[in-house]
């Protein structure tokens, strides 16, 4: 299963079972997609530090972040937690984690702790319920949970929150920010875009109506945002639906040949990861270039995240 | 044996639904006499769990919240909370002391609130009219450890209480703890500077956990002694509350400690 893409330029990195691609894109060559590197690392989450020297994913064992060489794809730093990290963000060569058990934790990007400061390592900030997003930004964290609750505190002095985004209807397991724009999504039908530094919501798109989908049970896996774009995948769904940003109109739904477990963009095109390989998105599913990674089966355990329904 | 406890849980659920339809049937105006409701009918385990998903009802955001529908009159917000009100006896003797402040008490034990409210209702009966007529406390059951942003803005709090919290003793529950050093800065968002935390409570572990995490949190500082000994609040906190008097009863001890909320650094 290729869970996981990130992009930096024309490289593109995709994660797949136990193991990582490092692919150029070039549209005019005969090989749109041509596979430069692969190394055996199973990681999930992928993204690149902000100077795109490394990429870095979620280990999938023993509670790890994993920084690796964008270049070689060597590993060049493995970062412990206390707890099963569950979402990451860089800012200023700080790398700061979000775990399930709802703590938040920053660290030296490159400068691993020793066993013994490990061991006494305190949260940042903290939620009662499990954190499934994390976004830092120069002077702020942002952090979204199981509960409806979107957080902005301060950075580094986190003690202080700012402000709460709240009115979302169900958990929020995504944040993508641009600049004071922020836009959620995660199991409400309904996705909104913010002013994080006011508090104001700017607008909101409901999801369920426009793909006239009966129940409520929608789950987006997957945004991206660019500073005027928002590009949002909802589970099980082969379709990718792109709206100007913050102002969530809609500007175009592609289709795609297969359903979309991640999405990654470069400011100009968008790429989806979907099980068995990866597509750029493009106006028809028929045109998407497409690039099978084959490999072993393996099963991403999935965390319910949905409340049970109040009678 | 079996039966006999069953026919026992009957009898209370028969009686708790019977006092939750005078609440919502019977109107103030109505001369019908009310008593207050008895404790042991409402009696329930002193644990929970507050990271499981209760049912609970919380309104999206502050603003959506309708304070009328708990005090009547006006939709003023609280600045006072009780977390963890228990059965109420903070609540109760707060009110006078307070005449111009909403308290609010929150309890997530759904029998513990249900007495609650039957007692509020049954005092503003009493009441009815007198200076002191209790309809500026109200209860509602919630989790205040996910939900206190839910209920109340950035620097609503004047006050917050926490009165003999349920102290976790196992190491690996020390998060379940109403005093954290992650939580405080929740409590900190909603107090306003120059507000106030209060905790008591009679194990002195906790007291000592309580304390010294809000000592290190950048947002609190210390009341002098001379400070917590005159505040009237600490000592309704001492002698009011249900727990208060069973320490008292049992000769044991109570540890207080309050805090002041700070102001932001720059």
């Amino acid at each position: 299963m290729v869970n996981s893409v990130a992009i930096s330029g024309d490289i593109l990195y995709a994660a797949q079972g136990s193991k990582v691609y490092k692919i150029l894109y070039d549209k005019n060559s005969s090989e749109i997609f041509k596979i430069l590197l692969n190394k055996e690392i199973s990681l999930t989450h992928l993204g690149l530090s902000e100077d795109c020297k490394y990429l870095i994913g979620i280990g999938d064992v023993d509670k790890t972040v994993i920084v690796v060489d964008a270049e070689t794809l060597e590993v060049a730093y493995t970062h412990k937690f206390p707890k099963r990290p569950s979402a990451w963000s860089t800012c200023k060569g700080n790398l700061v984690v979000a775990d399930k058990f709802g703590d938040v934790f920053s660290v030296k990007l490159t400068e691993p702790l020793s066993d013994e400061a490990r061991k006494n390592m305190e949260p940042i900030l903290g939620h009662v319920s499990m954190i499934l997003d994390v976004v830092a930004t120069e002077n702020n964290v942002l952090t979204s949970d199981r509960d409806e609750h979107i957080r902005v505190c301060e950075y580094p002095n986190s003690f202080v929150i700012e402000r709460f985004l709240l009115g979302s209807r169900s958990y929020i397991a995504h944040l993508g920010v641009s600049g004071n724009y922020l836009l959620s999504a995660g199991g409400d039908p309904v996705i909104y875009s913010w002013n994080w530094k006011t508090g104001k919501e700017i607008s909101n798109f409901n999801l369920r109506e426009y793909l006239k989908l009966d129940n409520d049970d929608i789950d987006v896996i997957s945004v991206s945002v660019t500073e005027k774009e928002a590009w949002v995948a909802v589970q099980g769904q082969p379709k990718v639906i792109k709206f100007t940003f913050p102002e969530l109109e809609i500007v175009d739904a592609f289709e795609t040949p297969h359903i979309i477990n991640s999405l990654a963009n470069n400011g100009t095109d968008c790429f989806a990861a979907c099980p068995k390989g990866l597509i750029k998105v493009c106006k028809s599913a028929s045109l998407s270039p497409y690039l099978e990674l084959d490999g072993p089966e393996d099963i991403l355990s999935q965390t319910h995240l949905r409340k049970a329904p109040r009678n | 044996m079996a039966s006999e406890e069953s026919l026992e849980e009957s009898k209370k659920k028969v009686y708790r639904k019977e006092q939750a339809l005078k609440r919502t049937a019977e109107s103030l105006e109505d001369d019908e006499e009310i008593e207050l409701p008895r404790k042991r009918y409402y009696r329930q385990r002193a644990h929970s769990n507050p990271f499981s998903d209760h049912e609970l009802i919380y309104p999206a955001k502050p603003e959506d919240m309708k304070w009328s529908m708990l005090y009547g009159g006006s939709n003023e917000a609280p600045t006072v909370a009780d977390v963890g009100c228990g059965f109420g006896g903070l609540l109760v003797s707060l009110s006078p002391a307070l005449p111009k402040e909403r308290i609010l008490g929150i309890e997530i034990r759904v029998q513990v609130t249900q007495y609650v409210l039957d007692r509020i209702h049954a005092l503003r009966k009493q009441n009815q009219g007198k200076e002191v007529d209790y309809t500026n406390i109200a209860c509602l059951r919630g989790n205040a450890m996910k939900f206190l942003p839910n209920f109340f803005g950035k620097g609503q709090l004047k006050k917050v209480f926490f009165c003999f919290p349920d102290p976790h003793f196992k190491l690996r529950k020390h998060k379940a703890r109403i005093i954290s050093p992650t939580l405080l800065s929740e409590y900190a968002y909603c107090l306003r500077p120059g507000g106030i935390v209060y905790t008591i409570t009679d194990v002195k572990d906790l007291h000592d956990w309580m304390r010294s995490h809000l000592e290190a949190h950048p947002l609190f500082e210390r009341l002098s002694s001379e400070e917590e000994e005159s505040d009237e609040c600490v000592k309704i906190m001492t002698t009011a509350t249900e727990e208060g008097k069973k320490v008292a009863r049992n000769g044991g001890s109570k540890y207080i400690a309050c805090f002041r909320r700070t102001e932001n650094p720059k």
